[in-house]
């Protein structure tokens, strides 16, 4: 503890206090997040203070901010009781069931219905419908760049390129807008003419006549519900794409959005300020340096909870500039590959053996109450951090997480009233003036109940920051493929979420299925559709060199029937691979994969 | 109460390079030599690493005090028991598993067909049946390999080679320099044999695919389809039947297997 | 042997009794509002046979954990291994038919063939003493199964509530209970249900059973015929409360006939989410996998429930997996549950219609969906 508090003093004592970051984690509690923030900004007096998942988050918070921003009075962003009385649900994404199968779960249950009664405890009013025999279902209208088990099931799925889910969004508008008989007049009739379902249909393959159906689904829906994760905001133009689904949710005054998080504090950790340009409560703060840009930029490092070299896309840069940091300190459970570079590792107690809340996707407050005991030195991740804080000059004593969320109730007017007597056992969805009800988007005094104000959760917003890997931007036609580059390569992490989780790794039985993608292919592989394989006259884990414009990389070939022809999935666990050969777009201002042009060569 | 789960000691006496990936070794075990049927395996266990099983390649009686085994260093168990030496010790349970039919197939002729590591479950049935080939029939051994340098028991093949009271051929996919027999699959040798099914029982053991087309073959001879013998191969854990890898059908393979007629395979269905 | 009569007035003072004769592993309401099985730190604590149905979790943590050491040995020459048993006495109080039933067919399973020492010595150290179900869950269906909700065979000490003399309000509070017995949105606190002077019916099923029954005799009275009545009065009516009722029976025969379709599992399985959740909660599911855990010059050899849901359950280091596709998996599912052929090696099929897996399940992979499902597919045939 010593060592780890004296070698971050030094640094900001050698280097100025700008010259250290910390990262908090979208897995850690309210109340760790918190304590971090606070420990970055008053103990050490830096706003390079960010968490690695909130690069799922940027984009989507585009999306709140363009529904927030309409000033249309109306709650907009759903709940999961919303969702029990959607009679459409439009799924924009990777794989909902492998990401967030509790959504899915949900989803599943209102378009078939069925006995598992999870709506009871989300919306009771309606839970007595949903499971009678006159059950009025929901329709699933699910879009996604590969069939999908959600695709499967729903009345209507569409396969779209990746990377071009805004481009099918701007089209189901247009498409929406002519349905409904809005023509020319309205605001956005000028922006989506050119979308036609010819258009659409070119560039991301989905048919013009199925788009159609689609639109007319959601037209004549009553209460559409729209449905994205992180399939959606990681990707490519994932912001645009956000803020569009938000423009098609304005059509229609009872539809709502639902972004189901990658981590499940995602939002609390923003609440808490845990973010490069806002403080707890969302008021704006000087802009440091965000969780992709730190490590490169910055002379040591506090990393509570997190593991940047598994969440951000450039890994192998992250590696490298963690390695060069002059000190790090890592606090976590486990060995992850962040924490193996570290100088001092302090050992943290998992979410079972601590007391406190989190937020989740819902912006429900919850307890997460202790189980078990940590072992042998292993404490709570808020314990550290006060600990660590006091023993750099900076007192910081609470007697229990409880003591902290009333601090965090009294510095972010969103959480008021969130103290632990006042959370019901399922969680409360709080607002600012301390009552109960179901969620806004809004915080401060000027909130009016059920309505968004004109400053929206501004903690939330798109902060713009470059990242240095970006490259030298798109040219024209950087996306095109042609004869000397007739595949699209993309890379998605929505395949095989679980690789690079800590638990998944440490658990025996788990460990064992987490190693067989590795197993199969140890020379690393990229997923391509049978039909193309066949076509290349290769067999399942040839040895290929797949090769960009930019550069190339040697890997096996493993068939995916899920993966439409043409295309080429890298899994996310395998992006080191793409170093030189995959660019690195960062003009939404998180980095995300720019879909790649690419041919197969065997390989000698 | 008889802890099934807890290895004894055995103390390796000798290693044998057999091909460039397979040795065998021969384990003197702590708690004495313990009966067992040709075809029964053993659970070896290299604390520390895990276990695996192991078919018992020795025919009954022919090691003093314990057994052999003829291991490929495929897996992290394997490649470990590779990298000892004699005097080290592992854990060894067992026996497990349903042995092949012996007593059954007395005053039958029988036909051998191996291929590659399949050879060594067969040897120590070979062995076994060698040792009172009185009470048997007609012996024919066919055998293949890959290429000369993986022929396993390579003294073994030239002592069967020369005996009068048994037809043995063998055969590699790729010959070497010094090679002089035969080349092809070792479905090639099958029409050589001279055995006839009406009294006659198949034993094969080898890679999956292999054994698909011997039994073809064998069908074709006439083997009537429970009188071809087989040993099945799955993942396997506790070796008795608890686990449940290596179930299939309503059948476990290390409790009512690993040796099954073709018979028996067809009625498990592809489960 | 005789039936007996337990007086509500005597039940408190013999848990008290069997906490001081062995850990009493009894019905709990946590904090959150879940019902657990665990250790009774006062007799008071035990909910009242009113207040739940059954836990979220089956019982087979105690008698096969969800990770159990087996040995432990030295990584140094002559070091032999030494085994790890665990043989606290204990006794089970409160627990359901469709539980026992559950540790009944793990009995069989573990103690079979080869029998399995460290479960032998909890079982061996053990006793139950259940309760038959007055009231279904909102998810059970162990009178499809032969799993409940009162047993003829296979119980040690069985008590079934005689039901008289209740308030109508009581018995109203009683059924809103029911209706969500998990779920702690539905305030189930001793308030909201009237203690009621109930007596139970005592039956010993078993030589342990008959041998409790006998030590503790002080605390029960013998049954009368009248006694008796009362208990099938009681008992009468309830299978026709089960909402779930389903074709098990048919989709055994539908599995063993090979009359399930290789389409119909892949629909099935589209809607399976792979999470295994299922299998962790099900009474007979007794799957585990072993590794080797090393700690410097130690090793502990370690066994965790694993299932055949997973792809690596029956992969070979060669890369070989038997079953991969996910409607290979749920086949092997079926296969193993319901296949007619284990019955008779395992004595009852595998489903004791507890209803977790479909408390549990995400999607639409849980024994009631698919087993519904079989039926439905039949029929459109």
């Amino acid at each position: 503890m010593g060592r780890a508090a004296e070698g971050l003093r030094k640094a900001a004592e050698d280097h100025g206090s700008r010259a250290v970051g910390v990262l908090g984690s979208g897995r850690c509690t309210n109340e760790a997040n918190f304590l971090a923030a606070k420990l970055a900004r008053a103990a050490l007096g830096t706003n390079s203070l960010d968490f690695s998942g909130r690069i799922a988050w940027v984009a989507a918070s585009s999306g709140v901010r363009e529904l927030a921003d309409s000033g249309s009075g109306e709650r907009r962003l759903a709940t999961l009781s919303d969702l029990g009385e959607a009679d459409l649900v439009l799924l924009c994404d990777g794989d909902l069931a492998e990401q967030a199968c509790q959504v899915a779960a949900l989803i599943l249950e209102r378009v078939e219905g069925g006995p598992q009664r999870r709506f009871e405890i989300h919306n009771p009013k309606v839970s007595a419908q949903l499971y009678s025999d006159d059950f009025d279902r929901a329709r699933l209208v699910a879009v996604s760049a590969r069939t999908t088990r959600m695709g499967k099931v729903a009345d209507i799925s569409l396969q779209s390129s990746w990377g071009k889910e805004a481009v099918w969004i701007k089209g189901m508008v247009r498409a929406v807008l002519e349905i409904m008989g809005s023509g020319s007049e309205h605001p956005l009739a000028s922006e989506v003419e050119t979308y036609t379902g010819d258009f659409v249909k070119e560039e991301t393959g989905i048919a013009a006549e199925s788009l159609l159906q689609a639109a007319r689904a959601f037209a004549s829906a009553s209460h559409p519900v729209i449905v994205y994760s992180s399939g959606l905001t990681r990707q490519f133009h994932g912001a645009e794409a956000a803020v569009w689904l938000s423009k098609l949710a304005l059509l229609k005054p009872e539809a709502k959005v639902f972004v189901a998080t990658e981590e499940c504090n995602t939002l609390g950790a923003c609440d808490a300020g845990v973010m490069p340009h806002a403080l707890a409560g969302g008021a704006l703060a000087e802009r440091g340096l965000a969780a992709w840009d730190m490590p490169e930029k910055v002379k040591a490092m506090l990393v509570v909870g997190d593991d940047p070299i598994a969440r951000l896309p450039d890994s192998a840069a992250t590696r490298r500039a963690l390695d060069k940091l002059d000190f790090l300190v890592v606090q976590d459970s486990f060995l992850t590959e962040t924490a193996k570079l570290a100088d001092v590792v302090l050992p943290a107690a998992l979410f079972a053996e601590e007391d406190g809340t989190f937020t989740s996707a819902e912006g429900r407050v919850q307890r997460v109450r202790k189980a078990s005991e940590p072992p042998d030195q292993a404490k709570p991740h808020w314990q550290i951090i006060c600990e660590l804080a006091s023993a750099m000059g900076y007192k910081m004593a609470y007697s229990s997480p409880e003591e902290v969320m009333k601090e965090i109730a009294a510095a972010s007017p969103l959480y008021a009233g969130a103290t632990y007597d006042r959370l019901a056992p399922f969680g409360t969805m709080l607002t600012g003036d301390g009552s109960t009800l179901l969620p806004s988007t809004g915080s401060g005094p000027e909130h009016v109940e059920g309505t968004i104000p004109s400053r929206p959760r501004e903690g939330r917003a798109l902060g713009a920051s470059s990242s240095p890997h970006s490259g030298s931007g798109s040219e024209e036609g950087e996306g095109r493929t042609d004869e000397g580059y007739p595949f699209l390569l993309f890379v998605d992490g929505s395949s095989y979420p679980w690789q690079g989780n800590a638990l998944v790794e440490n658990a025996p039985t788990l460990a064992r299925e987490y190693e067989i993608p590795m197993k199969n292919f140890p020379g690393g592989f990229v997923e391509i559709n049978p039909d193309d394989l066949q076509k290349l006259g290769l067999r399942r884990g040839a040895r290929v060199k797949v090769v960009s414009r930019l550069g190339e990389m040697q890997l096996q070939v493993a068939p995916n029937p899920q993966l439409r022809p043409g295309t080429l999935l890298l899994p996310f666990f395998l992006r080191e691979r793409a170093a030189g050969v995959v660019r690195l777009d960062a003009s939404e201002g998180y980095p995300a994969f720019a879909p790649c042009p690419v041919r197969i060569e065997r390989s000698a | 109460m008889k802890n099934i789960y807890l290895p004894q000691l055995a103390q390796i006496t000798s290693v044998k390079d057999e091909t460039p990936d397979v040795k065998s070794l021969t384990l003197k075990l702590k708690d004495g030599a313990f009966a067992y049927k040709a075809g029964q395996f053993v659970e070896v266990s290299i604390f520390g690493m895990g276990e695996c099983p192991l078919c018992i390649s020795s025919g009954v009686g022919q090691v003093k005090d314990g057994i052999e085994i003829t291991v490929r260093g495929v897996g992290t168990v394997t490649r470990a028991l590779h990298e000892l030496s004699v005097d080290d010790e592992i854990g060894i349970r067992g026996p497990f598993g349903n042995g092949f039919p012996v007593d059954e197939v007395a005053g039958k002729d029988i036909l051998f067909v191996a291929g590659g590591i399949g050879l060594p479950p067969l040897r120590c049935l070979i062995n076994t049946v060698l040792a009172r080939r009185q009470d048997f029939g007609q012996i024919s051994i066919v055998y293949g390999a890959r290429t000369p340098s993986d022929l396993v028991y390579k003294d073994e093949l030239k002592a069967w080679a020369a005996r009068q009271d048994l037809e043995f051929q063998v055969t590699v996919d790729a010959k070497d320099d010094g090679w002089e027999g035969n080349v092809g699959v070792v479905t090639t040798l099958l029409p050589k044999v001279t055995i006839a099914p009406k009294n006659a029982v198949a034993f094969t053991c080898g890679p999956p695919i292999m054994i698909r087309f011997v039994i073809i073959d064998l069908l074709k001879m006439g083997f009537a389809s429970r009188d071809i013998i087989s040993t099945l191969e799955r993942y396997m854990k506790c070796g008795v039947g608890k686990c449940g890898h290596c179930a299939i059908g309503h059948k476990y393979v290390c409790l009512d297997g690993p040796v099954f007629s073709y018979q028996q395979l067809e009625e498990m269905g592809e489960e | 042997m005789q039936a007996k009569l337990l007086p509500e007035a005597n039940l408190l003072p013999l848990l008290k009794r069997l906490m001081a004769e062995a850990e009493v592993i009894g019905p709990k309401r946590t904090e959150a509002g879940d019902v657990v099985f665990e250790p009774l730190e006062r007799p008071e604590e035990a909910l009242h046979h009113d207040q739940y149905v059954q836990s979220l979790f089956p019982l087979k943590d105690y008698f096969f954990p969800q990770t159990e050491p087996l040995f432990k040995v030295r990584l140094e020459k002559g070091a032999a291994p030494e085994p790890i048993y665990q043989e606290r006495k204990r006794i089970f109080f409160g627990i359901r038919s469709c539980d026992v039933s559950g540790i009944r067919f793990a009995d069989r399973f573990f103690l079979r063939d080869f029998e399995d020492i460290y479960y032998r010595k909890k079982r061996d150290n053990s006793l139950l003493i259940s309760i038959s179900c007055l009231e279904p869950g909102p998810n059970c269906f162990c009178v499809c199964c032969d799993g409940g909700p009162t047993l003829k065979q296979g119980y040690d000490v069985q008590l079934t509530p005689l039901g008289e003399g209740y308030h109508v309000e009581a018995l109203r509070s009683r059924l809103e209970v029911r209706q969500n017995p998990t779920v702690p949105g539905r305030a189930c606190t001793t308030s909201q249900v009237t203690p009621l002077g109930e007596d139970c019916y005592v039956e010993a099923g078993s030589p342990k059973g008959e041998e409790f029954l006998n030590a503790h005799q002080e605390f029960f009275l013998p049954a009368s015929q009248e006694d008796e009545g009362r208990k099938q009065d009681g008992l009468a009516g309830v299978d026709q409360k089960f909402e779930r009722s389903t074709y098990v029976a048919y989709a055994i025969r539908k599995i063993t006939r090979r009359e399930v379709a290789d389409e119909w599992w892949e629909e099935l399985a589209q809607r399976c989410f792979g999470i295994a959740g299922c299998r962790y909660v099900c009474p007979t599911c007794t799957c585990f996998h072993v590794v080797d855990l090393r700690d410097g010059k130690e090793c502990v050899r370690q066994r965790s429930w694993d299932s055949c849901s997973f792809v690596g359950f029956t992969r070979m280091v060669s890369g070989e997996t038997a079953r991969e596709k996910p409607r290979d998996l749920l086949r092997r599912w079926g296969e193993h549950k319901l296949n007619f052929l284990y019955l008779l090696r395992d004595g009852r099929h595998g489903c004791v219609g507890c209803g977790r897996c479909l408390t549990t399940c995400l999607g639409r992979g849980d024994t009631w969906n698919i087993v519904s499902r079989i039926r439905e597919l039949s029929q459109q045939e």
